[in-house]
């Protein structure tokens, strides 16, 4: 099964996702929140699952400026569904903030 | 009709106006109101314009991203949990003011009667915990929280406390049988 990479630009209120199969690593940067948190994850959850039937190993790389409790809220069940697709040993899961944030 | 749906308008602007009235006499100064519908373009613009201004008037980081934090959540608050009028008006309102040492963001929008006592209840208990404990109420939350059918995540109200480092001040005005004009009115210092 031939998995294609995944390329979601960033919006006003939503983040640049960007999936990338050679490298196996998910990477969501900018500013989370938009009103329908599940509809903007659903493509992302997808590929994630889609991946997870070649590949074992996962780098998710988070980086977010703004983010509303329902973004932190999908996020978290984001990871939790790597979580279960791929081995926890190799999960790496980066995630960037200011400091004093 | 007219005069139901004019009657719950009038309740609400009324509130509103009464806020800007107390922040105008305790010299704030208004950057922003709105009253009526909140558009997904004002949804975007409020938060983005407001970051501008504080910017300008030269706010540090910190506050204005507390700020913006707030903002998100307040309006996404409104545009998911507003109730409409008889005429399917999702009717709000929202104040955005600032004096020397503080910021005062007021957001209003019609709750069903029958949510007024859970919504008072909620805030109660936000506002009696301490920031320890309004952090496990968060985690809590966090850790078992789903986001509803409407898009929200149950997260708003402590998000907002634990941005603003102050109560939430709230009024609730019974506008008749079925809705009220719910008013959260929120503290900011710019330090």
């Amino acid at each position: 099964m031939k998995i294609n990479n995944i390329h979601i630009k960033s919006g006003k209120n939503t983040p640049e996702v960007i999936g990338d199969v050679k490298s196996n690593k998910l990477t969501i940067h900018g500013n989370s929140y938009p009103e329908d948190i599940k509809l903007f994850y659903k493509p992302v959850i997808s590929w994630l699952e889609n991946i997870s039937k070649n590949s074992n190993k996962i780098c998710v790389d988070c980086q977010f400026y703004y983010i509303s409790s329902s973004s932190v809220i999908s996020t978290l069940k984001l990871l939790q569904q790597t979580e279960s697709l791929f081995d926890k040993v190799n999960i790496i899961f980066n995630w960037r903030y200011e400091i004093g944030n | 009709m007219d005069k139901e749906i004019n009657n719950v308008a009038k309740v609400c602007f009324s509130r509103c106006s009464a806020i800007k009235d107390i922040y105008k006499k305790n010299d704030y100064s208004i950057l922003f109101s709105h009253f009526g519908e909140l558009s997904v373009d004002n949804m975007n613009h409020i938060p983005i314009n407001t970051e501008k201004a504080m910017l300008v008037s030269g706010d540090k980081k910190a506050t204005i991203k507390r700020i913006f934090n707030i903002l998100i959540e307040g309006l996404q608050n409104i545009r998911l949990h507003g109730e409409k009028d008889v005429d399917g008006n999702q009717v709000s309102f929202v104040n955005i003011a600032k004096e020397e040492l503080h910021y005062k963001i007021s957001l209003g929008n019609l709750i069903n009667n029958e949510y007024t006592n859970t919504i008072s209840n909620r805030i109660d208990e936000i506002n009696l915990a301490d920031q320890d404990g309004q952090k496990r109420m968060y985690v809590d939350i966090l850790t078992n929280g789903e986001i509803s059918k409407k898009g929200g995540a149950g997260l708003g109200f402590i998000t907002m406390a634990m941005k603003s480092k102050n109560k939430l001040n709230f009024y609730i005005d019974k506008v008749d049988n079925s809705l009220s004009c719910f008013t959260l009115d929120i503290l900011i210092d710019r330090k």
